[in-house]
């Protein structure tokens, strides 16, 4: 494989110089954003580095243990930002979301290293890291937008809840259509980018793997089996939030807890 | 059946928005009642009395904090929950219908079930719907664009596809003008008269349990202050507040 045309310092630098100019407009039409701009810049370049640096640990120890801890430490990353993202809490919604995205991303994972992809050893680093990251961060998203709008709904229909219930109905059955609902707004989505891929922009995979002097029919199975895999873990991760939050409204005598 | 509402009392929790702070309200004091089975029993109070509570405590939307409710003799905590619902009816203040025609919400309580629809299902529809004042020619109409009386009046029929030995009433004249309030009265007389069911029904206006009480009981800050046969509790009144709230001072 040939390598790829390299990028030197001071064609980084020369780049910056894009972020550099666009200050610079943003001061002269008084946008304000000076500060959003030169911070923003600093912090994608410092995360990047940092990044940049644990990969290359990661892929010259090739250890398993370690890549493992690496991706525990991308979950609870992923948790504790989708719980951050809540403007009201479902009570347990940590472990509720930790272990969303664990099964999710984990089956997940497991079907395209075992199954599909069957890389040998199948914590190949440079296979593994990237792609897990794109479907935590996508479960990550899912599992966000489900117990947002889980807890959104059944806090702003509370009557329409109780009165379901005081006609026989479980506590699921009284909140199934929102449990539908959640689960469609987390998906909806994933269901968008199937949709458009390839005719608004090429994804980022696909880029890369071209860029890559990899040939174009290659980078488009390389992001198909991405596609698939990132609707499939965001729906399973989404619905298992949604239906353990939706639990945590409901004592077991299927009555509306007060607080919500 | 026989209901029994034995020294229940309720305390809730009130969250103080934008702190962690909690503040206790006692909702229900030790109240004690019991209604017999075909009768129909009104609650009449200022609002903020405790009389919605008191009927979701029956219905088991709520837990009370002590006491205990009776129904046949049984404590509704020992029967299952859903199976207690579907006997013990509540229609709430606010006529809540849901998506789609007058036949789809009275399907609604059936669809609940692991049974299948009953092949009767259209016929006992069309009973029920007449019961409240309506006809079978609402059953195709769209939910949302009944009437409020006629949004109430659906909830009723949408009740009594349980077949409940009890239907509790939350103010279900709230919503509605003199005349279409004075209607379903009526029909709330109608059913007890024809079904012996029955009907614990709550209200702030007297006129309401004078109309179709056989006993009615006055709940003032979560207290039974007194309860009496209707004429009685009317005409004798013991308690001085009762006097004061029958002359509009309370």
């Amino acid at each position: 494989m040939e390598l790829i045309e390299q990028i030197s310092l001071v064609d980084l630098l020369l780049a910056a110089s894009f972020i550099v100019i666009l200050t610079g407009l943003s001061f002269l039409e008084r946008l304000r954003l000076e500060k959003d701009f030169l911070i923003g810049a600093a912090r994608a370049f410092a995360q990047l580095y940092i990044v940049g640096g644990i990969l290359v640990y990661l892929f010259a120890t090739r250890h398993p243990g370690i890549i493992v801890l690496f991706l525990i430490v991308m979950l609870a990353v992923a948790t504790h930002t989708a719980v951050a993202r809540q403007t009201k809490r479902v009570r347990n919604i940590y472990p509720i979301i930790w272990f969303s995205l664990i099964a999710g991303s984990g089956i997940t994972m497991f079907m395209l290293t075992e199954v599909i992809m069957r890389w040998k050893p199948w914590y190949r680093p440079e296979y593994l890291i990237p792609i897990a990251g794109m479907i935590i961060g996508n479960c990550m998203n899912g599992a966000a937008l489900a117990a947002e709008r889980l807890t959104a709904d059944i806090r702003s229909n509370r009557q329409l809840i109780e009165a379901k219930l005081a006609l026989g109905a479980s506590s699921f059955q009284a909140s199934r259509t929102f449990i539908i609902r959640s689960i469609r707004a987390s998906l909806i989505p994933s269901i968008n980018s199937m949709m458009v891929v390839g005719i608004v922009q090429l994804p980022g995979m696909m880029t890369g793997l071209i860029i890559a002097n990899q040939s174009p029919v290659m980078a488009v199975r390389y992001q198909l089996v991405i596609i698939y895999a990132i609707a499939f873990s965001v729906g399973i991760t989404s619905m298992l939030v949604v239906y353990q939050s939706y639990r945590q409204f409901f004592t077991r005598a299927h009555q509306l807890i007060d607080d919500l | 059946m026989k209901v029994v509402v034995d020294h229940i009392s309720k305390t809730k929790q009130l969250r103080i928005e934008g702190t962690d702070h909690r503040e206790s309200l006692n909702v229900l004091r030790d109240v004690n009642f019991s209604v017999e089975p075909g009768e129909i029993f009104t609650v009449i109070g200022p609002s903020g009395s405790g009389k919605s509570t008191l009927l979701r405590l029956i219905n088991r939307l709520e837990q009370p904090s002590s006491g205990r409710i009776l129904y046949d003799g049984t404590d509704i905590t020992a029967i299952d929950v859903l199976m207690l619902r579907n006997k013990i009816s509540l229609v709430g203040q606010t006529p809540i219908v849901l998506d789609g025609s007058v036949e789809d919400n009275l399907r609604y309580p059936l669809s609940l079930r692991k049974t299948p629809l009953p092949a009767s299902f259209r016929s006992t529809a069309t009973t029920h719907v007449e019961r409240v004042g309506l006809t079978a020619a609402f059953l195709p109409r769209y939910s949302h664009q009944l009437s409020e009386g006629e949004k109430q009046r659906l909830c009723i029929a949408r009740a009594l596809m349980n077949e409940p030995d009890v239907l509790l009433l939350d103010e279900p004249t709230a919503t509605l003008d003199p005349t279409t309030a004075n209607r379903l009265l009526l029909t709330v007389k109608a059913l007890n008269n024809a079904l012996r069911l029955t009907i614990i029904m709550v209200t702030h206006q007297m006129e309401h349990a004078k109309l179709v009480g056989h006993h009615t009981c006055l709940l003032v800050n979560g207290t039974i202050v007194e309860q009496n046969r209707t004429e009685e509790f009317f005409a004798h009144p013991q308690s001085a507040v009762t006097r004061s709230f029958i002359n509009g001072e309370v």
